[in-house]
């Protein structure tokens, strides 16, 4: 079982007492009292096995303060992040090489200690998820500052590293930010040695959207490769980055490698971009994944919003294009509606 | 600790890996560094009107320079088509056609090799408002070839070789016909880091530099003065 599924029974199981009180007040008779308090004994039971194997939440406060908490862990590493690389910068110039290069080492590996430190003394391991992301920051640090102080001619592999790190530092305790962040370096470095293949310099990867199109579609049906609780992440991940090179595509007028001029090629990718939306929205209401019906639902969104804009807002009176713009999201409600009933039928 | 994750790999693996990358990291890069030191090329004697130091800050005290050059000027001294058809790029439109700007528009760039000329024939030619100010370097020669360019000047005290990503440029001057030029979006490296023993030689406006490139053609500079 993991942490997920954990929570999810300590919801129902509260969400089942709320239901049998509230018929208990309407007046409807459901269990006898022995049944309802060996039912309430063995939920008892099961909440505190879960709540300490799993740390989950058993009220809704608590719920709201483990949001809180994952908050301010996300943002404190953030912080401490921003504090090391700064602190570096401000003392860089007075250290000598020997120092500079022994500073740049100890950085991610003090960060990781105290990551398996804080991981054994705490259970929920918010200071151990902080410190594996400012581990990652701090690699990230060394890699590009040693390259710096040797002059250093850029290489495709640093991001290779980056990404083995991230995996490195986020699977043993299924950390989410650093192994999202693992996921984006991959598709970087698959990218860049694809824009490299194709015989461009590899830091270029951003100006041939396609270059990251590609592997990041090709990445996306491997989700099944990651742990349970991190799947979620790598479907988001890789989707997101898919669509939004899809968006850029049928956007910008940009070079593309279609044997196409690039206003052709940006309508083409403009059918993409609007078949990908249905089939991504689609896919997500089948298959019950509510991060990809966000994802894909956000991304048909800002997409529409674009070809809107691009099509009719020049010449279109404001009031016009803004009643259009309420039509076509009401019509996406009802079309959702009709497809979630749908779905709800064949369930 | 206990789970294992996807194909095998026990967390105990994981942390093994993660605490070696940094020390692999760190030991590839002086590996390739002793490498690249072991031989040289030059020393190219630069001041601070090809190598530009900016003033550091409390926020930022690295001390970084930019290397700076100019180019030959003229429809005889600019790197054209046939220079950028060496290099692979698809010079079959004509820089008059209407189709030009679109066409070189969307071409990626390439990565090559420069040769810059310091105080030679190419930096006299220049107009004298440029050679009064600019800097002296003044690219002369574009290649895919390292070896290319190392033969055809080896003299690294007055020709600086290193690495770059070039494009072309379409251009539509007022004064002539549209043409088709190199352009040098950035050298590789970027910037030379200078050390902390010699931060205090180009603290000021005017210094002079020693820079020398070594067997994979990275740059150090071995010494400054005022």
């Amino acid at each position: 079982m993991t942490k997920d599924e954990a929570q999810r029974r300590a919801d129902r199981i509260r969400a089942f007492r709320a239901e049998l009180q509230a018929l208990s007040l309407e007046g409807i008779e459901t269990l006898s009292d022995e049944r309802a308090a060996a039912v309430a004994a063995h939920h008892d039971g099961l909440l505190r096995a879960l709540a300490a194997r799993f740390d989950i939440d058993r009220t809704d406060a608590g719920r709201r303060m483990s949001l809180g908490m994952r908050l301010a862990s996300a943002f404190g590493a953030a912080a401490l992040t921003a504090a090391i690389v700064s602190f570096f910068y401000r003392i860089w110039g007075g250290l000598s090489t020997p120092a500079q290069v022994a500073l740049l080492a100890a950085a991610p590996l003090g960060a990781l200690a105290a990551m398996v430190v804080a991981s054994r003394r705490e259970r929920t391991l918010y200071v151990a998820s902080l410190c594996a992301i400012v581990a990652c920051g701090a690699f990230v640090l060394q890699t590009v500052l040693l390259g710096n102080l040797f002059n250093v001619r850029g290489s495709p592999h640093v991001i290779a590293a980056w990404a083995a790190f991230g995996f490195a530092v986020s699977l043993p305790f299924r950390f989410v930010l650093p192994f999202g962040a693992a996921v984006g370096a991959a598709i970087a470095y698959a990218a860049a040695l694809l824009i490299q293949a194709a015989g461009a310099p590899w830091q270029y990867f951003g100006s041939r959207l396609e270059s990251v199109l590609v592997p990041a579609a090709l990445a996306y049906p491997a989700w099944g490769i990651a742990p349970l609780e991190l799947r979620p992440w790598m479907r988001g991940v890789t989707l997101t980055v898919a669509l939004g090179a899809l968006l850029g595509l049928s956007t910008f007028e940009s070079p593309t490698a279609l044997p196409l001029d690039a206003g052709a090629a940006s309508v083409v990718y403009q059918i993409a971009a609007a078949a990908a939306a249905f089939v991504v929205v689609g896919h997500g209401l089948r298959t019950g994944r509510s991060e990809i019906v966000a994802i894909g639902a956000a991304f048909a969104g800002v997409f529409l919003l674009g070809r809107f804009v691009d099509w009719w807002w020049d010449w279109m009176p404001k009031y016009l294009f803004f009643l259009i713009l309420a039509i076509v999201a009401i019509a996406a409600i009802w079309l959702l509606r009709r497809l979630r009933a749908r779905l709800a039928e064949a369930a | 600790m206990r789970r294992t994750v996807g194909q095998g790999f026990s967390p105990a693996a994981l942390f093994v890996l993660a605490f070696a990358l940094p020390i692999v990291v760190t030991a590839w890069t002086l590996a390739q560094v002793a490498w690249n030191r072991s031989a040289s090329r030059g020393p190219i004697v630069l001041t601070e009107r090809e190598i530009h130091v900016p003033r550091t800050s409390e926020d930022n005290s690295a001390r970084r320079g930019w290397i700076s050059w100019q180019y030959r000027r003229g429809e005889h001294g600019r790197i054209g088509r046939d220079a950028l058809a060496a290099l692979g790029f698809d010079m079959s439109v004509d820089a008059a056609s209407p189709d030009a700007p679109r066409h070189y528009a969307r071409m990626l760039p390439k990565d090559a090799w420069l040769a810059l000329e310091l105080r030679g024939p190419a930096f006299h030619a220049l107009p004298a408002e440029a050679r009064e100010r600019g800097s002296r370097l003044v690219l002369v020669d574009i290649s895919d070839s390292l070896q290319t360019l190392v033969d055809r000047y080896p003299d690294g005290s007055q020709y600086l070789i290193t690495a770059a990503v070039v494009r072309v440029v379409w251009q539509d001057p007022l004064d002539g016909p549209p043409y088709v030029a190199a352009g040098i979006d950035r050298t590789a490296p970027r910037r030379l880091h200078i050390s902390r023993d010699l931060a205090s030689a180009v603290a000021g406006d005017r210094y002079r530099v020693s820079v020398v490139y070594g067997r994979r053609f990275e740059p150090w500079i071995v010494a400054a003065s005022r």
